[in-house]
């Protein structure tokens, strides 16, 4: 059964249609990624699964109950990391996590226990007193991942959280998603980052002018498009019979050609890199480094939408 | 309660601020107490002059003007003798000679006698003596010619002069403005300050947008939320008010506690923190900034204690300013105060403009709520 079932919804800010007939199903134990860029309607999914915006249509159903406002069992089982840091600066790390567990946990004992784990958990043990002021970019992050998870949802909603983050602390972050998601909660994850919605998500959905235009796992959206590999090679002084030819191989459906450097697209199939480089040979072409790529989410967005995915 | 701890716990951290408006109030006060002079002039009490009376007549009508005299004066007795009595003069071991002539019974009955006063050089009570002896004179005929003897007459006469009666003045001032009213008539600036300071930042700080949201998405229902945060800023307000009666209490050494008007001026002020709760809440309501609280508090708190007679009297505004003013509750809360602090005795007609500077801002804390959820349900319908 789906943790959260969301059905036709539409949310129109004035004239403009943010979300369009969205239709999705998370299941139980899933990372689930909403993959868009800016401005293409996950945010606003995200804020109507919560009952923090009004929707025109649809339905949103979360734990098998119709998500609104006053839905406060549903809430108690759901834990949110915003986009934006949201923490008191007048709180310090540990008083900031237990006022927003607090919110779910009532009892001191063991929210004193949960409290602690977070700390633990997102590795902030040596901040506990510090304000929000005095941490890092990354730091602060963790504190706002803690302070969305302390009372240990069963599900976890992670909106764009590791926007202007330095490497080291992503990569901590998703860790620690992932981590959570193996102990037992569903996640559904946002991002316009695609290698992180490789990394960590187990199903996508590819959203884009308030739609879903493909959704599954990563490998199945590969299968989804055209392009099976994409070969790169470094040569030197090719003419335009030349990329013809190449572009007349098996499985080639595209070719460019500049800087020195032949990009070419081809399908699924074998051999496909075995057959150009017998050509260049043939043609006593000398060639330098050889690159060979699988499609990413990039190039699986980019077939679906027809546009990059805007950084 | 978390939410109400939440509010307590930010309380907290802010209290360094709140604790410096607070001391600048309490100098504001002791200030001012010091530099005003207290005035007798508003004040009236029974004079006693030095009289002495030189009785050539000896009947009873002359001794009894002695006695009655002597009720509210000091009798100086001295010999019928022109220089010892200049010399009393000259030295003021008297002030007035009253020279009752021979045959003054008599004649003072039919109406036509004078008695001669002498009195000292300059001296102004002359006419106040005169009175006393033209009362003595005009009472005793009326008694005598209501059938009562003339030693009755007398002693009824004397009688009358014993009798101290109650006065109270119905429309002006009768009472000293006592020190510790000072510290009431600057409350308006304390509690404007202050809690526009401190519900104004709390309010700002839990408002911010991201951290409104990451409540809203907890199971804590919105009346629960709002009936904590109301609790929260309660007790803060409430709790600033109970300090702050403190400061007359110590002042006047608790001579404030026997004020006859205590439970006014105990309710004038609690009405009085709750219209400035209300200005305090839309100040936090509208202003976004938490940096910005303090500068709105301390615009705020200044222009509506001065418009309003906290620290200039009102008499001094003039009559555009005083009506525009009349809207705002500090002007009926100085007016209140100023009415406690002079009537010893509070007739109808000031009870009458007490009751209506209640009334006043009672009806501007409950509209200052209402306009602050007005606000606060607009910018909710805006974000969604």
């Amino acid at each position: 059964m789906a943790i959260v079932h969301i059905e036709n919804l539409v949310k129109r800010y004035g004239d403009f249609i943010a979300l369009d007939h969205l239709n999705l199903d998370i299941e139980q134990g899933e990372i689930f990624g909403l993959l868009g860029p800016n401005g293409s309607g996950k945010s606003t999914t995200i804020n109507c699964i919560l009952s923090l915006l009004k929707y025109d249509k649809g339905t949103i159903t979360v734990f098998g109950k119709e998500m609104k406002p006053d839905t406060y069992e549903s809430k108690k089982r759901i834990g949110i990391v915003q986009q934006n840091v949201a923490v008191f600066d007048q709180l310090s790390v540990y008083e900031n996590i237990d006022f927003f567990c607090g919110l779910y946990v009532k009892d001191k004992v063991k929210r004193k226990e949960l409290v602690e784990e977070a700390i633990q958990f997102v590795g902030l043990e040596d901040f506990k007193k510090s304000r929000p002021k005095k941490l890092s970019g990354g730091l602060l992050r963790r504190l706002n991942i803690a302070c969305g998870i302390a009372h240990k949802p069963e599900l976890i909603i992670l909106d764009e959280p590791t926007v202007a983050v330095d490497p080291q602390s992503r990569n901590k972050i998703l860790t620690g998603i992932q981590d959570l998601n193996q102990a037992g909660a569903t996640i559904i994850y946002t991002s316009h980052y695609m290698e992180e919605v490789e990394q960590i998500c187990t199903r996508v959905a590819i959203i884009d002018h308030g739609s879903c235009r493909a959704i599954g796992t990563t490998e199945e959206l590969k299968g989804m498009i055209k392009t099976g590999e994409t070969i790169t090679i470094e040569a030197i002084a090719l003419d335009d019979g030349q990329i013809s030819e190449i572009k007349s191989l098996t499985n080639v459906y595209d070719i460019s050609y500049e800087e020195q450097q032949i990009k070419i697209k081809c399908s699924m199939g074998s051999h496909n890199l075995t057959r150009v480089l017998n050509y260049l040979q043939e043609q006593n072409i000398s060639f330098g480094r050889v690159f060979t790529e699988l499609p990413t989410l990039n190039d699986v967005f980019l077939e679906i939408t027809g546009t990059q995915l805007r950084d | 309660m978390r939410v109400f701890k939440g509010y307590m716990i930010l309380m907290k951290r802010n209290l360094g601020l709140i604790l410096l408006y607070f001391g600048v109030f309490v100098g504001i006060t002791v200030l001012i107490q010091s530099s005003v002079t207290k005035s007798d002039e508003t004040a009236f009490s029974l004079s006693s002059m030095k009289i002495t009376v030189i009785d050539r007549d000896g009947g009873e009508l002359a001794k009894g003007l002695g006695k009655y005299l002597g009720v509210n004066n000091e009798l100086v007795e001295y010999p019928d003798q022109k220089d010892t009595l200049r010399d009393a003069l000259y030295y003021r071991k008297t002030e007035f000679i009253i020279y009752v002539p021979e045959q003054f019974e008599k004649l003072c009955l039919k109406g036509d006698e004078k008695i001669g006063i002498t009195s000292v050089p300059g001296s102004y009570t002359e006419s106040y003596v005169s009175y006393q002896v033209d009362s003595y004179l005009n009472q005793v005929k009326i008694y005598e010619e209501s059938g009562y003897s003339l030693a009755d007459a007398i002693d009824k006469t004397i009688e009358l002069q014993d009798i101290q009666p109650d006065v109270a003045i119905q429309e002006g001032s009768n009472a000293e403005f006592a020190d510790y009213m000072y510290a009431f008539r600057y409350f308006p600036y304390l509690f404007l300050a202050t809690l526009c300071c401190a519900i104004g930042m709390l309010l700002v700080i839990f408002r911010r947008e991201d951290v409104k949201e990451r409540i809203a998405c907890s199971p804590v229902s919105s009346a629960r939320k709002t009936g904590e945060m109301v609790l929260a800023l309660g007790v803060i307000s409430v709790g600033l008010w109970l300090i702050s009666l403190l400061i007359p209490v110590f002042q006047s050494g608790g001579a404030v506690l026997q004020n006859t008007h205590l439970c006014y001026l105990i309710a004038n002020s609690f009405l009085l923190l709750l219209s400035c709760m209300g200005i305090a809440i839309i100040t936090g309501t509208l202003v976004k900034n938490a940096e910005l609280v303090t500068n709105v508090a301390t615009t705020v708190s200044l222009g509506i204690s001065f418009l309003c007679g906290v620290f200039v009297p009102l008499d001094i505004m003039g009559s555009n300013v005083k009506k525009v003013v009349q809207v705002l509750p500090v002007y009926w809360y100085e007016t209140v105060n100023d009415l406690l602090g002079n009537y010893q005795v509070l007739t109808d007609s000031v009870k009458m403009t007490i009751y209506k500077g209640f009334i006043v801002q009672l009806v501007f804390a409950a509209a200052c709520v209402c306009v602050a959820m007005l606000i606060n349900k607009m910018q909710e319908e805006n974000m969604k």
